[in-house]
């Protein structure tokens, strides 16, 4: 079962006016696949797009989100004892949550003996997130790597990104962020000075295309992503390679001319297609639209990045 | 590229199914028979020389280091001397047992019920620790409270100075002695150390003989030309000093098969080997006498006779030291005597010999020091990618803190090293006698009984208070180390009886001569003759103990969620009754390896009290005790006698393995695992045991395997002692367990070791299974 909150508008409200509080659904520790050395990725919650293919179906929704498993429940009650809202009943031994009732205060997860309720998402301090991420810092000294925001999309949540950002570099801590670029120009150049490098995605060039899969147009996205690289910061470019959906040669050169014209020698990371996401959209009632396709071949990966290398892009794989 | 000569040699001993041999136990029996009444050491020479100048001489096809235990590779001789009776007992189960089982031929059956057996009864090292030690802590053994080493083996984790058996030769060694017999010419304990000299020196005379014979009969002139170079080493070496580097490795095989031959010690580790090595090589290539390529050979042969070594245990032993490798720990890297760095040519070559060959012994340790290079690092993480749980990585400069800290002088630590599977050691003036294992789980299931065994119903500790009394945790505590002192005390008993009993009867010679001290004082190595003696004691189920008093400290003091006594009845009935308090205790309570000190600050505090409560223990040399947090795998067999625990481990279960996180319990990744680690204070203890578990992904590519060098060298900057990886899926154990045959070769680390997963019992196939991959 899946909670979708009601009082939305209210919750949202609460994000924008507390400045220094967030939510986010994981801290990945010993993260190693992106950036350089050893790095701590927090996964902010929310995101504007909502591709196709994502991976992280927790990641969308900007709130906590309350969900339950009913193989792991031992009908023992605990839940619906600690819920101060009387928001639980127990109907043939499974759980059921009234939504209208719940605030997501979380007690019958804390006191769920089972692990059978889960709370997806969590709201953090500046200072309390900052001292759960700070313990990895000898690993990051070691190896040269930091912390890395992700999400979601990190910049939705803007004001909190932004001191957190800030106390990184007051601590000498070297930062990344993650991001779709589906935001205002203004944002994104208020954290330039302060994070180290960006990593931001480019899926699809045609427009109504990139609405289709993703919910919105890319107009902004391509116009922060031509400021972002002409002004010479660390950038890479991710582009996921999803077969039959942007992965024809068409797509392909249009994305490499204009990065090409945006920045000679850009660094451009292809990613393949997984569905390792998959089983999240289950445990989450959430329907996978993309059954019918399967992560693209080694050729065909080969294929795109000679596409690519066309132009004066730097591909990697 | 691995040579035919090394398949060949690989493929035979893998193929070779693990056999018993009566012979030396024949003329062990024989020569005691022939010496009644004389001294001990008298004895024992006679015995030693009995078996060298007789036993079968054995050349394998091919190989270029000669000298072995066995007609057979992966054969063992029997030790009736130190206790026949477990052999009258399990001859005749030793091919169906489920741990480590042994083929015995009928004759050779025969030949031990008929000629050994009926010798011994009364006359065992075993019969002697019979009479010296408390009947009760024996008796504690089937309480799952201990497990006592000694009681079928000889004492061991034995490192010699191999370094003055190369460099001075036996005649050095002679002359030593000798000069020790001026001042003192009556003595008969030097006396017989020149016999065993002597023996020494005819046994590899007999190899040269043996090579020479065979050359003449063989009709491939290279290997012809081989048999006369083995047949010219074995001539000079050991009894004289070696000259090259193919004498450095007989000299060094010889004498370490002689150890082999002497008595079935626990762990007879080569120690600091490149060390010891290296300069004959270095001579060698500076005179172009060998090339990289042929001394690679050499060592690769040279890994295989280590791999041949085992030895049949009783039955018990083989459940708590549940392997046929023998522990036979090689050490790499580390420092210098001068305190320079020490990492050689021969350290990146044992790195390769294991690559090529994936053996289960020697077991490689790593020795990484901050002045080690990167390459050296990067090269033991490229051999943990291979998969097969080697090397070990050890913390070079924690290990010298760590052994000054047990009385080393500054030289002597930075030339130590590490002895069966995570010990610490000095190197050829050390008896390092660990004495077996102490079940902390346990402990505290008396402490949360009142003293009563939750199983039996046995009251083996004081009073210390019922589950309504102790209503904090320093009342928990306090009763905890009341208990662990008490059983450390029992422990104590046992260790003193069994030692005496060694001294008084059974003198290790061999050992003796290659012991710097021994010869000086006229001692045996038993007898203390060493420079340096430490006792220790490992103790076992840290992460048990520290995620139970973790949940007791959150749900009854903290929380206020129940009391005491719920969690205690629940225990008593192995939750029977109360399940979702299980659940609560297993998946809600705060785990240890996830760095959080709620939780983490209970094993620190374990592990510094049981250092300190054995601070308060010594041997005949008043030596304090040191503690060691390894179980080999003796956390299976504790498992099955401790009752439910208060992490919601359920009765009969295992427990968590070295200072390693609960099974499955370290969900935070292993940076976590790291941190959480690091708050032991390390230096205090005679060596810790960290087993992970990684997905062979996470360590592809050179940028992966650099960020995985990081997070050892992170732990080392916090003062971790050890760390070893299994690097290997889930899906792939699984598959072996279910069609065994096509994983005959996967090598997994079960605890300070590696070895052949088809080889191990199911039961700890499972719990391996049932530690965290770390993947991505
Ligand atoms: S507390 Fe958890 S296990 Fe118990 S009934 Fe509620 S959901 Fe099920
Ligand atoms: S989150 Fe809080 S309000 Fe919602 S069901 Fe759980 S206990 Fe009740």
């Amino acid at each position: 079962m899946f909670l979708q909150l009601t009082r939305l508008a209210g919750h949202k409200n609460q994000l924008q006016n507390t400045l220094l509080t967030g939510t986010i659904f994981d801290v990945k520790r010993y993260a190693i696949h992106d950036g350089s050395g050893i790095r701590t990725t927090i996964f902010f919650k929310g995101c504007p797009l909502a591709c196709l293919w994502c991976a992280n179906p927790e990641s969308q929704s900007y709130l906590p989100e309350l969900t339950y498993i009913s193989t792991e429940c031992l009908s023992c009650g605990m839940c619906r004892q600690t819920c101060p809202n009387e928001a639980i009943s127990l109907v043939d031994q499974k759980v059921i949550v009234a939504p209208e009732k719940c605030d997501l205060c979380g007690h019958c997860v804390e006191n769920c003996p089972g692990n059978a309720l889960q709370l997806m998402g969590r709201t953090v301090t500046l200072n309390g997130l900052f001292k759960e991420i700070e313990t990895d810092r000898p690993f990051w000294d070691r190896s040269g790597g930091g912390v890395t925001l992700s999400g979601g999309e990190p910049l939705a949540q803007f004001d909190f990104i932004l001191a957190f950002l800030n106390a990184c570099k007051k601590k000498y801590i070297s930062t990344a962020i993650e991001t779709c670029l589906y935001t205002t120009l203004d944002k994104i150049k208020a954290i330039l000075p302060v994070v180290d490098h960006v990593i931001c995605d480019l899926k699809i060039m045609d427009s109504g295309r990139h609405k289709i899969n993703t919910r919105v147009s890319n107009q902004m996205i391509k116009e922060n992503m031509k400021i972002l690289l002409v002004s010479g910061a660390d950038v890479l470019v991710r582009m996921p390679l999803i077969p039959g959906i942007n992965d024809d040669k068409k797509n392909l050169e249009a994305m490499g001319a204009f990065i090409e014209s945006c920045r000679k020698g850009a660094r451009v990371e292809l990613l393949p297609y997984h569905r390792l996401g998959e089983s999240k959209y289950r445990r989450m009632k959430k329907d996978y639209k993309l059954v019918h396709i399967s992560p693209p071949s080694k050729e065909k990966m080969e294929r795109a990045r000679k596409v690519l290398e066309t132009f004066d892009i730097h591909v990697l794989i | 590229m691995i040579s035919t000569r090394l398949t060949n040699l690989k493929n035979k001993l893998v193929d070779t199914q693990p056999r018993v041999y009566a012979e030396r136990a024949l003329l062990v029996t024989k020569a005691y028979q022939e010496t009644e009444g004389c001294e001990p050491c008298v004895r024992r020479a006679h015995a030693m020389e009995k078996i060298l100048l007789n036993c079968s001489v054995i050349i394998r096809e091919n190989e270029l280091v000669v000298g072995a235990k066995t007609p057979t590779p992966m054969g063992s001789p029997l030790y009736p001397e130190f206790n026949s009776q477990w052999i009258e007992k399990e001859i005749d189960t030793l091919a169906q047992r489920k741990e480590t089982s042994f083929l015995i031929d009928e004759e050779n059956k025969k030949l031990v019920k008929e000629k050994v057996l009926p010798y011994w009864p009364g006359r065992t090292v075993y019969d002697r620790i019979l009479e010296n030690v408390p009947h009760e802590s024996l008796e504690a053994v089937d309480e799952g409270l201990f497990f006592h080493y000694y009681l079928n083996r000889s004492i061991g984790h034995i490192t010699v100075d191999y370094g003055r058996i190369l460099n001075q030769g036996l005649t050095g060694i002679q002359t030593q002695v000798e000069a020790a017999l001026e001042k003192n010419p009556k003595n008969i304990y030097l006396q017989s150390l020149l016999k065993i000299i002597s023996a020494i020196s005819g046994f590899a005379r007999r190899y040269a003989d043996e090579a020479e014979k065979q050359a003449e009969s063989c009709l491939n002139e290279t290997r012809r030309q081989e048999l006369l170079e083995i047949a010219r080493i074995c001539s000079m070496v050991p009894l004289h000093p070696a000259t090259s580097f193919r004498e450095a490795i007989q000299s060094f095989w010889f004498f370490h098969l002689v150890l082999n031959l002497e008595s079935n010690s626990y762990a007879i580790s080569p120690g600091r080997f490149d060390q010891y090595i290296n300069p004959y090589y270095q001579k060698d290539l500076d005179q172009g006498i060998i090339s990289q390529e042929a001394a690679q050979e050499v060592i690769n042969c040279l890994w295989i006779k280590f791999a041949e070594l085992t030895v049949v245990k009783e039955g018990e032993t083989a459940k708590a030291s549940n392997t046929y490798t023998d522990f036979q720990n090689l050490n790499i890297g580390g420092l210098k005597k001068d305190g320079t760095d020490g990492v050689n040519d021969i350290s990146y070559m044992c790195i390769e010999a294991q690559k090529e060959l994936c053996l289960p012994q020697p077991q490689l340790s790593c020795l990484i020091s901050t002045r080690s290079p990167r390459e050296f690092l990067v090269k033991s993480c490229e051999l943990t990618r291979k998969g097969t749980g080697m090397p070990a990585v050890f913390n070079a400069d924690e290990l010298i803190l760590a052994l000054m800290d047990k009385g080393k002088s500054l030289e002597d630590a930075r030339c130590g090293g590490i002895n069966g599977c995570v010990e610490i050691t000095g190197q050829g003036n050390d008896n390092m006698a660990s004495s077996g294992y102490v079940n902390l789980a346990k402990c505290l299931e008396l402490t949360l009984n009142n003293g009563k065994s939750m199983t039996t119903g046995r009251q083996w500790g004081p009073e210390t208070g019922t589950a309504e009394v102790l209503d904090s945790m320093e009342k928990i505590w306090t009763a905890f180390e009341t208990q662990i002192r008490h059983q450390a005390t029992l422990k104590h008993q046992y260790d003193q009886g069994a030692r005496a009993a060694f001294a008084a009867v059974c003198p290790v010679l061999c050992t003796s001569l290659a012991i710097s001290g021994c010869i000086e004082s006229a001692r045996d190595f038993h007898e203390g003759g060493a420079r340096y003696n430490l006792p220790m004691m490992c103790g076992v189920g840290t992460g048990t103990v520290a995620d139970s008093l973790g949940a007791i400290d959150w749900f009854v003091f903290k929380k206020k969620m129940m009391p005491l006594n719920r969690i205690t009845q629940a225990m008593q009935t192995n939750y029977a009754t109360d399940d979702t308090l299980r659940h609560m205790l297993l998946k809600k309570g705060p785990k240890f390896g996830n760095d959080n000190d709620e939780v983490d600050i209970q094993a620190v505090k374990l592990i510094k009290t049981f250092v300190k409560v054995l601070k308060d223990f010594s041997n005949d040399q008043n030596n304090p005790y040191a503690a060691n947090m390894i179980p080999t795998t003796a956390h299976l067999p504790f498992g099955e006698l401790t009752a439910a625990s208060a992490d919601g481990r359920l009765a009969a279960a295992p427990l968590s393995e070295g200072i390693s996180p609960v099974q499955g319990m370290d969900l935070s990744g292993p940076t976590a695992v790291v941190k959480t680690m690091g708050k032991i204070d390390h230096g205090a203890t005679a060596g810790t045991l960290l087993n992970m578990k990684f997905t062979p992904k996470t360590l592809e590519g050179a940028d992966r395997l650099n960020k995985f060098a990081d997070l050892i060298r992170v732990y080392f900057d916090m003062g971790g002692h050890h760390m070893q990886f299994n690097v290997v899926d889930r899906e792939t154990l699984l598959k072996a367990q279910k069609t065994p045959e096509e994983f005959r070769s996967l090598l997994i680390r079960v605890a300070g070791y590696s070895d052949y997963f088809v080889m191990l019992s199911k039961d700890v196939q499972d719990e391996v299974i049932s530690r965290m991959d770390h993947a991505m």
